[in-house]
């Protein structure tokens, strides 16, 4: 696996995600484009994990056991740390009321599962680390 | 014993005729009693009073003058047994015989034989008179109870019948007033029938739809039953208010009355509680719906595995496996797709399909999809273009002069108009596909045309149910889940729109489906 020399590829990735095979998966697809990835099965161990590694980026499901992506979310943004972190929220929901809520409690972008391929996440990691 | 004419006494004539009536009136009660149980008996035993009286009142005069008296006495009685007219006619023979030999004997004018034999005779008739009449009314009065109680028995089958079935029963006259109303009817509404008699059906039906839109007042079923002469059933959304309880969601089915003379007397309707049967096609909907999203995460996983692995910078794979992974993967798509169009069926269902309604140009939107569906044209060699409508694109007054914007859900027409194409692409071996609009006062035309193999007739009535595809080999290795045309249909008409084709066998099939415009 190459490490790329572009500070983009550099970056650490924070992947929140409960169901292991797209954690597995999503890991697997960001290390290929040479990212470093950390990941967290639940709300809880996200926020640890997010303090102790700062992360460029957080990938964070939002239908998890124990507290939700929004409440992780609405965490992330009130902890120091964190505040400034670019966050994507990935979930199963469509719901136009759900992508105003997160983009309310102050993600960066809003990924809907069923309507983006791995590919397209991708180019959304790009774009949101870029800019 | 001889009497002369000195002997008679006018009187004795008088008193044995009022005897013989008061004789009768005396007899006739326990004639009518025995004979109401027994009437064999009763006429047998008045054949005995009859002769016994006739056999007393000669004898009492001097009787003929022969030792075998008793036998006329017997011969009378036997007569009577065998019938009644046998019986007044030996009566009258030995009458005859009475006086003939009287008249052998001695010439004498009214004589006390004549007197007694008379009111023999009399007797004899008015019982006979009286039986006759007696009979009649009988006869009578048991062939009204027969029919009566036929009758009965008849309308009492009716009532247990109408009383012990399941589903309700009204019947309406032609003001629409209640006239029958039975047992079922009245555990479904709480209206018992003797309150709902006369009662106008509205008052006690209230018929409502599931927006609690009163159904009666503008949708009767007996006025469209009356209008169109034939029978008229409502099978959705339509709740009949029990009195003391919830609505009840019914099926119902109206059909006219006619009388013997063929002219229209009312309406009958029949109908059912169906709250359970719609709770059950609720429930199988959940369970389709949840088994979908069930689904979804591990074909997620899957095609996002499959992924890795057609991924140079993961893994070395030959192109063996490249293939067959490419193959895996298409048929994972297929899944998705399936479970897609799965959960979009459960939404339509339950009527749960969200719309964000606006004003778009569908002439930018028809461009737009073709777009999309460029490659997988050329891919397989077909056109695909927009053309001019083969005939006159606007008409109707107040079609002109007006923006040819639409109003529905842009998202899900382009889902339209992306299910037609593809579905022209599948079943076209060459030469293209064309979309035309044309517009008229009220709606927007789209039809998508292909130079395909076409549709046969029988095929294309089942063409919009769920899971139906057109069966012949060509279409086997195309694939597709059979529920897109339900759900395009779903769409098209969830916005006002219809949607129909026309198909020949070898010349092609048109798809044709309108969207409504907007007023400005």
């Amino acid at each position: 696996m190459d490490c790329g020399i572009e500070e983009n590829k550099m970056a650490k990735i924070l992947l929140v995600e409960d169901d292991m095979a797209l954690r597995d998966i999503y890991s697997a697809r960001f290390m290929a484009e040479g990212y470093e990835v950390v990941t967290a099965s639940d709300g809880e161990m996200a926020l640890t994990v997010a303090v102790k590694e700062k992360p460029d980026l957080i990938v964070l499901d939002v239908m998890m056991p124990k507290i939700s992506g929004f409440d992780v979310l609405d965490i992330l943004r009130a902890t120091p740390e964190t505040k400034e972190t670019k966050i994507i929220m990935m979930t199963a929901l469509s719901q136009p009321a759900d992508v105003e809520k997160g983009k309310s409690l102050g993600a960066d972008e809003y990924l809907v599962k069923s309507q983006v391929t791995l590919t397209d996440v991708v180019d959304k990691v790009k774009k949101v680390l870029a800019s | 014993m001889v009497f002369t004419k000195s002997d008679i006494v006018y009187y004795d004539g008088i008193r044995i005729a009022l005897g013989a009536a008061a004789a009768s009136v005396v007899i006739f009660p326990f004639f009518e009693g025995i004979y109401k149980n027994n009437p064999n008996l009763a006429v047998n035993l008045l054949a005995i009073i009859n002769s016994t009286y006739v056999f007393v009142i000669v004898d009492y005069f001097g009787g003929p003058t022969t030792n075998y008296v008793f036998l006329i006495y017997i011969v009378l009685i036997i007569g009577y047994f065998i019938s009644q007219f046998i019986g007044f006619a030996l009566t009258g023979i030995s009458i005859i015989y009475v006086i003939a030999s009287y008249f052998w004997q001695e010439k004498i004018g009214i004589t006390p034989y004549f007197i007694s034999l008379n009111s023999v005779i009399f007797i004899s008739a008015i019982s006979w008179l009286i039986e006759k009449e007696y009979t009649k009314t009988i006869a009578e009065k048991s062939e009204l109870e027969k029919t009566n109680s036929a009758l009965t028995s008849n309308q009492s089958k009716e009532e247990a019948l109408l009383s012990s079935i399941a589903d309700g029963v009204y019947v309406v006259d032609m003001n629409r007033n209640v006239t029958m109303f039975n047992t079922a009817a009245e555990e479904m509404t709480g209206w018992t029938a003797k309150e709902a008699q006369g009662l106008k059906c509205w008052t006690v039906m209230n018929l409502k739809n599931d927006q609690d839109v009163s159904i009666c007042q503008k949708d009767c079923p007996a006025l469209a039953v009356w209008n169109t002469g034939t029978n008229v059933i409502r099978d959705d959304s339509c709740f009949v208010k029990h009195k003391g309880k919830k609505s009840v969601q019914i099926s119902s089915s109206y059909a006219p009355i006619h009388d013997s003379k063929g002219s229209l007397t009312g309406a009958i309707c029949v109908f059912r509680d169906i709250t359970a049967q719609k709770e059950l096609e609720r429930q199988r909907n959940e369970f389709v719906s949840t088994a979908s999203h069930e689904l979804r995460t591990p074909i997620t996983a899957m095609e996002g595995y499959m992924e890795l692995i057609e991924n140079e910078k993961i893994c070395k794979i030959d192109d063996k496996a490249k293939e067959y992974i490419g193959k895996a993967r298409n048929t994972a798509q297929g899944m998705s797709n399936l479970v897609k169009n799965l959960l979009s069926v459960t939404k339509i269902e339950e009527g749960r399909i969200q719309t964000n309604v606006t004003k778009f140009s569908i002439h930018d939107l028809a461009v737009e999809a073709i777009e999309g569906m460029k490659a997988a044209a050329e891919n397989k060699g077909l056109t695909i273009k927009i053309v001019e409508a083969p005939n006159q694109p606007v008409k109707g007054e107040k079609a002109i002069g007006r923006s040819l914007n639409v109003m529905a859900d842009r998202e899900q027409i382009k889902e339209v108009l992306f299910n037609l194409i593809e579905n022209a692409l599948k079943f076209t071996q060459e030469g293209g596909i064309s979309i035309w609009i044309t517009y008229d006062t009220d709606f927007a035309t789209v039809c998508v045309a292909d130079t395909g193999s076409g549709i046969p007739a029988d095929g294309q009535k089942h063409l919009f149910e769920k899971f139906y595809r057109v069966d012949n080999s060509a279409t086997r290795e195309v694939g597709g889940t059979g529920l897109g045309l339900f759900i395009t249909r779903a769409i098209v008409e969830l916005f006002g729109g219809k949607i129909w084709i026309e198909s020949q066998v070898g010349k092609g099939t048109k798809f044709f489906f309108t969207i409504p415009r907007t007023l400005d």
